[in-house]
């Protein structure tokens, strides 16, 4: 769900970049060279698979596909403000070198994906763990978070546009909630299986320090 | 201690998602464009980019509309998220 150019007027697209322009530069400030030296090498990896698996769209109903956004998945594996950057930074990169999602989106397109969907998914999967209990439903709520995840992306989508006065919000929200409620369930799917695989394959890298 | 040995399995795996899925990837408009598409407002999107961009579209120009032209962009895509963080923190540090 990368905005392109042209769907934002200019006060929301600017208003989005300095919202995430600014979210971003505090959260910089805030990460230690200590905390950051070891743990580059998970983060490179997780750019690298948010990217790849990014790329693969999956039919769906309707004429429509979809593709996995990996923000539960970044944060669960970085930690919720390291995901963020890191989804900031793999936006970044699809939007300047593949013209994937608009320049003038990209604050939009980074507080969708990697704020409200990949923070916000984080929090919700600590959510949804306390509600279903002990280490054999963490499938369930990886699975619960990443969908509702995306459903979260596509509504503050939704609001974006019309903001922007670009459609209505009683005809944009349903149609993006309803077009992403079914690539939620591929987002669940990719997501439960990459991190139960990682848990299985190499489990010191799920057990690293997060923040 | 998590080193690129640790991780570089997944960094392979990555590779190989880009290298030889990405060419069949479907090409269905995702689901915001399928929105815009429905609703009449896809028209608004601006066709010509505000920058350029070395590799529109997932392509290497230079090699057209091909599985290799996905596939070379797929791997240079997964490359550069892979060595984007050293590369920053390299340059933090100095």
């Amino acid at each position: 769900m990368h905005i392109p150019d042209g769907f934002l007027d200019t006060k929301t697209w600017l208003g989005m970049t300095l919202v995430s322009g600014g979210i971003l530069a505090a959260v910089l400030r805030r990460i230690k060279h200590a905390d950051i030296v070891r743990r580059i090498p998970i983060i490179g990896m997780t750019a690298a698979l948010v990217f790849a698996a990014q790329m693969l769209n999956f039919p769906v109903a309707g004429g429509t596909s979809g593709h996995f956004m990996g923000g539960v998945f970044c944060c669960i594996l970085l930690g919720p403000w390291t995901g963020f950057v890191t989804m900031s930074l793999v936006l970044t990169v699809q939007c300047l070198i593949f013209q994937d999602g608009g320049l003038t989106a990209l604050g939009a397109n980074i507080f969708n994906m990697g704020l409200i969907g990949s923070v916000g998914g984080f929090y919700l999967y600590g959510f949804f763990r306390l509600l279903i209990w002990g280490d054999r439903t963490r499938p369930a709520a990886y699975a619960l978070a990443s969908w509702t995840s995306i459903m979260l992306a596509a509504a503050c989508a939704a609001f974006e546009l019309s903001f922007s006065n670009t459609i209505e919000l009683s005809i944009g929200m349903p149609a993006m909630l309803s077009a992403h409620a079914i690539i939620g369930i591929g987002e669940a799917t990719i997501t439960t299986t990459a991190l139960m695989a990682i848990w299985r394959i190499k489990p010191e890298i799920m057990q690293i320090r997060k923040f | 201690m998590i080193t690129i040995k640790t991780v570089l399995p997944f960094l392979l795996a990555a590779l190989l998602l880009a290298a030889f899925l990405s060419p069949f990837a479907s090409s269905l408009p995702d689901g915001l464009e399928r929105v815009a598409e429905v609703l009449g407002f896809d028209e608004s999107a601006i066709d010509k980019p505000i920058v350029t961009s070395p590799l529109p579209d997932y392509t290497v120009p230079a090699l057209g509309d091909t599985s290799l032209s996905t596939l070379a962009a797929g791997v240079t895509g997964t490359l550069v998220c892979f060595f984007l963080p050293f590369t920053l923190y390299l340059l933090r540090k100095r």
